[in-house]
């Protein structure tokens, strides 16, 4: 069981430093890079093994590091001096170095690196875990010291340069506790996947925050509860492999935060959606109302009497472009909102307090609108109804008000009928 | 109809769920330079792209020469604005002129002599024979411009649409650009340029078409360009409108 | 010097051919598709669909059990565009960026590849090690068959077949290649059906992984395609000479590679792909020199 306690708590410390270190290249668009490094390192890796000849962890990251560095620079000076772009760049790097440790492999043939090409949790022993404890630790550390360096660096590095001294050297041991961090979660992973622990949890805390600091939080909550999950279900179903189910419980995690994100997310947006088509339609039904008992009223130049009562036959006698059975069922669903109430005595409908004010209000909102078209932007009397239509939803009091003084508190619509008061 | 060249009817474009293009009715004459005006983010491009089917619509039609434009695509030819393109791109000035004389050609026709003549002729017009084999990369933003009218040039279209060609130009390319589209004008094309600097504009266009998400007016360069409208199309009498907007564009 | 040359064929014989064929045969067309992957800045996609079409892959395999299936190509290509599709999708929300969609569909995909694989490895006859590198060695006298006195592998027909697709595809489809590569907004103006090109282009790729994955593997097949156009571009100044010194390349790393590995005793496929990274470098260091010497020149001829 003492092997357990081992590899559950490395993973809980490889969450944590994945997590963190994660956060800052999905901002600042580097996930690829890192996938590039996680390969790149591989004749590092592969060395260190050969060189060392009982996995000391010292040797490996340190040539790992080498092998990071250097990618890492050559890259920066292919870019200068070629017409290349980024992505071709990153692949010829990927490919190459990996070429390499891929031919000191066959060449060499230590013992252990499978275990670094996809993973192998059960690889990891007491020595490794106090070196992943040791560099969790060491970044939680470092993140904390330099957060606003870091944070600048992500957002604006040109700037960040000038605000800060020593940038660059706050730059750089980012980036060594990066490789680093990359071998230490290869043992679990593997090195293809090895990016995605990176990426995919804190991905998926970008959907959900807005704020760096609240995304690697959830980025570490997400890392850990999925990454035990896996390790849990890899130890009862004995065939599957611990690195491949955890991306694909992160991917999981990142399908659900994506659609539910209360922030973000696809279903919210539907719901939203789906509430604003119905708030939508009321207004609109109830606007509908308005001008029918304004066609109907005698004196259209004078305010309407919303408290009258009337049938359903007299509305839709003044609106004949709506058939019948569609006007019922509009009337029917202002009727569950309750702007619409029923008199049993009478047989007839009535609109409510509520329902009255929206309607006065929907039909100012637009008349309103339709003026300011027609006399600030040079619309033509018969092109303003359809925008009308459209905006008068999202106007709300402020910009109502605002409206109405910019117009001088105007009677009347360019169609010259009322503007409701 | 015949001298109407484009015409829109209530056109709408949105883009990322906001609204750039507001209900723009406007009809540009064939055979004349026609300016297109606006402050930045005013719908310009936006406006070009739409003609040429590059960008979708939401609502509202866009006719060239009395059909739809996928119709005439041959007949039309677009210049883009400059950095939409890699100058990197492992191409040389003949090249990228030869591409010109490919929307008439059919898939299994190769390159022949008349198109190789008409992409030379393009160059002599922008002056720029001399460089004929040279990589794009090589060339300076007046130079990287003119390829790209003369591979309008190549295309042998009516009507043509430019998108800022004048933006980080020199001044000698400026001119020779200038005096190539009004030499197309001459010989009765329509030229249309979406352009950024009202004082040139007076000299360099019969019409102008003033823009700011929607139109704010269309005629001729010497009465539009007067302040009344100028005021309109640059002024911040309309901000409710941008505000509106920003809010529907939010849900 | 002779003896050097000649001792690999005598010591391998037809089978020592073979392999030199195959890889041959991939890294060919490779270097025609990659150059136009670099050419229109999709270079890492490459990473993506070599990655993706292994879920597809495995899936068919379980299926139908034999690796020379036809349903070993579609499960491959509908894996790979679905992925590629995914990401673009993804890409258009608003967090997401291209990269980061790209490297998640990849990571995810691939790791539900080799899921199954690794649940299934005591049923299946694949090796998840030829993921990664490819075992041409071991293939190569696997699947032999007899054509008109010759005995070829069966693999090796596949890969002439899929060179000449390439090889049409490109000389048909050369305009708008060119085009859509370099001035997207242009080629959307004057053609129609640009994305069935995009997405050809990328199923091509996703068919050469169904064979090329065991020979060469999932990463390596990026350099196969990438670094001789990369190369390329260092040296040439147009697409048409892009695409011929990628093909001449890569043909030239297939055959230096493949001596290297015999005399070495290296894995075949890496070192190939070594070979063309390493000339990949020296090219950008000659002209890093030569430009600089170029420079100094002139400085001193202004003087």
């Amino acid at each position: 069981m003492d092997y357990l306690i081992i590899i559950f708590s490395a993973v809980i410390l490889l969450s944590i430093s994945s997590a963190l270190l994660g956060s800052y290249l999905v901002v600042e668009e580097r996930a690829l890079l890192s996938d590039a490094l996680s390969h790149s390192i591989l004749p590092g890796v592969i060395l260190g093994f050969f060189l060392s000849e009982d996995k000391n962890p010292w040797l490996i990251c340190g040539l790992a590091l080498v092998a990071g560095m250097l990618g890492t620079i050559l890259i920066h000076y292919w870019k200068q001096h070629t017409k290349l772009k980024q992505d071709s760049l990153l692949a010829v790097l990927l490919a190459g170095f990996f070429a390499i440790g891929i031919v000191l492999e066959s060449i060499y043939n230590p013992v252990g690196v499978r275990y670094f090409l996809f993973g192998q949790l059960s690889s990891v022993n007491q020595q490794d875990l106090l070196f992943i404890a040791g560099h969790t630790l060491i970044t939680v550390i470092y993140i904390t010291v330099f957060w606003r360096q870091l944070h600048m660096q992500s957002f604006n590095p040109q700037v960040a340069n000038l605000y800060f001294n020593g940038q660059s050297i706050v730059k750089w041991g980012f980036e060594v506790l990066l490789i680093i961090g990359l071998v230490l979660a290869m043992q679990a992973v593997g090195m293809i996947l090895v990016a995605a622990w990176l990426i995919i949890p804190a991905l998926s805390a970008r959907f959900c925050v807005d704020r760096l600091i609240s995304m690697q939080l959830w980025s570490i909550i997400f890392s850990l509860v999925l990454s035990s999950l896996a390790v849990w279900l890899s130890w009862i179903y004995q065939g599957l492999a611990v690195g491949p189910l955890m991306i694909l419980l992160f991917a999981i995690g990142f399908v659900i935060a994506f659609l539910v994100s209360p922030k973000k997310g696809l279903i919210k947006g539907i719901y939203l959606n789906y509430l604003d088509k119905q708030q939508h339609y009321h207004e609109h039904n109830l606007k509908l109302i308005y001008k029918a008992l304004e066609k109907k009223s005698a004196t259209p130049h004078l305010n309407i009497d919303l408290n009258q009562t009337f049938s359903l036959l007299e509305i839709a006698h003044q609106l004949p472009m709506i058939s019948l059975s569609d006007l019922d069922k509009r009337f029917k669903s202002l009727f569950k909102s309750q702007e619409l109430l029923w008199l049993e005595e009478s047989k007839q409908w009535q609109l409510s307090q509520k329902g009255q004010q929206t309607a006065k209000n929907m039909v100012k909102k637009h008349r309103l609108w339709e003026l300011y078209l027609s006399q600030e932007a040079n619309y033509k009397a018969d092109h303003v109804h359809l925008p009308a239509d459209k905006v008068e939803h999202y106007l709300d009091d402020k910009a109502l008000e605002q409206l109405d003084k910019l117009l001088g508190y105007p009677k009347l619509d360019p169609h010259g009928k009322l503007i409701p008061r | 109809m015949k001298d109407i060249a484009i015409e829109s009817h209530q056109l709408t474009v949105h883009y990322d769920r906001k609204v750039v293009l507001h209900e723009v009715d406007v009809s540009i004459k064939a055979g004349r330079l026609t300016g297109i005006i606006g402050p930045n983010g005013a719908g310009k491009s936006t406006f070009i792209k739409s003609i040429m089917g590059v960008l979708p619509r939401t609502s509202g039609w866009i006719q060239v020469l009395g059909k739809p434009s996928h119709q005439v695509k041959k007949q039309i030819a677009y210049v883009p604005q400059r950095e939409s393109v890699d100058w990197d791109f492992p191409v040389t000035v003949f090249d990228v002129v030869l591409m010109g004389t490919y929307p008439k050609m059919k898939w299994w026709q190769k390159v022949g002599v008349l198109e190789r003549a008409n992409a030379q002729k393009a160059l002599e017009k922008v002056q720029l024979v001399d460089y004929a084999n040279t990589p794009i990369s090589d060339l300076s933003g007046g130079q990287q411009q003119r390829v790209f009218l003369a591979r309008a040039l190549a295309q042998n279209a009516h009507i043509y649409l430019l998108d800022e060609p004048f933006a980080g130009v020199d001044m000698a390319s400026e001119q020779n650009i200038m005096q190539v589209l009004k030499g197309m004008r001459d010989a009765g094309k329509t030229v249309v340029v979406v352009h950024h600097d009202l004082y040139s504009a007076q000299h360099y266009f019969d019409d102008v078409i003033l823009l700011n998400k929607r139109l704010i007016g269309a005629g001729e360069s010497s009465v539009m360009l007067q302040p009344e409208y100028l005021s309109q199309a640059y002024g911040s009498s309309l901000t409710l409108l941008t505000q509106m907007a920003h809010e529907m564009s939010k849900k | 010097m002779v003896n050097f040359i000649i001792q690999p064929w005598q010591d391998m014989g037809a089978i020592g051919l073979l392999m030199l064929l195959m890889s041959l045969f991939i890294a060919l067309p490779a270097a025609l598709l990659g150059s136009f992957l670099v050419v229109r800045k999709m270079a890492m996609t490459s990473d993506l669909v070599t990655h993706s079409a292994i879920p597809g892959l495995v899936i068919a395999f379980l299926f139908v059990g034999n690796l020379s299936s036809v349903w070993l190509n579609l499960g491959a290509i509908i894996s790979s565009l679905l992925a590629v599709f995914i990401a673009q999708w993804l890409a258009t929300y608003r967090p997401i960026k291209s990269d980061t969609a790209i490297g998640t569909i990849l990571t995810s995909f691939f790791a539900l590849g080799i899921l199954i694989l690794s649940a299934k490895a005591s049923t299946v006859d694949l090796d998840p090690d030829c993921v990664l590198y490819g075992q041409l060695e071991q293939l190569v006298g696997a699947n032999l068959i007899e054509i008109g006195g010759l005995i070829v592998a069966r693999e090796l027909l596949y890969f002439i077949g899929l060179y000449i697709l390439v090889i049409l595809f490109v000389i048909t489809n050369y305009r708008t290649l060119l085009v859509s590569s370099f001035d997207a907004n242009f080629a959307k103006s004057i053609w129609k059906r640009l994305n069935l090109l995009h997405y050809g282009l990328l199923a091509m790729i996703a068919l050469m992984m169904v064979q090329a994955f065991q020979v060469v593997g999932a990463i390596l097949m990026v350099s196969f395609l990438i670094t001789p156009a990369a190369t390329a571009i260092l040296w040439c100044k147009r697409l048409p000479q892009i695409l011929i010194f990628a093909s001449l390349y890569s043909a030239l790393s297939c055959v230096i590679g493949f001596y290297f590995a015999y005399y070495i005793n290296a894995n075949t496929a890496s070192f190939i792909a070594v070979i063309s990274f390493v000339g990949f470098v020296l090219s950008w260091l000659i002209k890093l020199i030569t430009t600089k010497l170029f420079v100094s020149q002139s400085q001193l001829k202004a003087q």
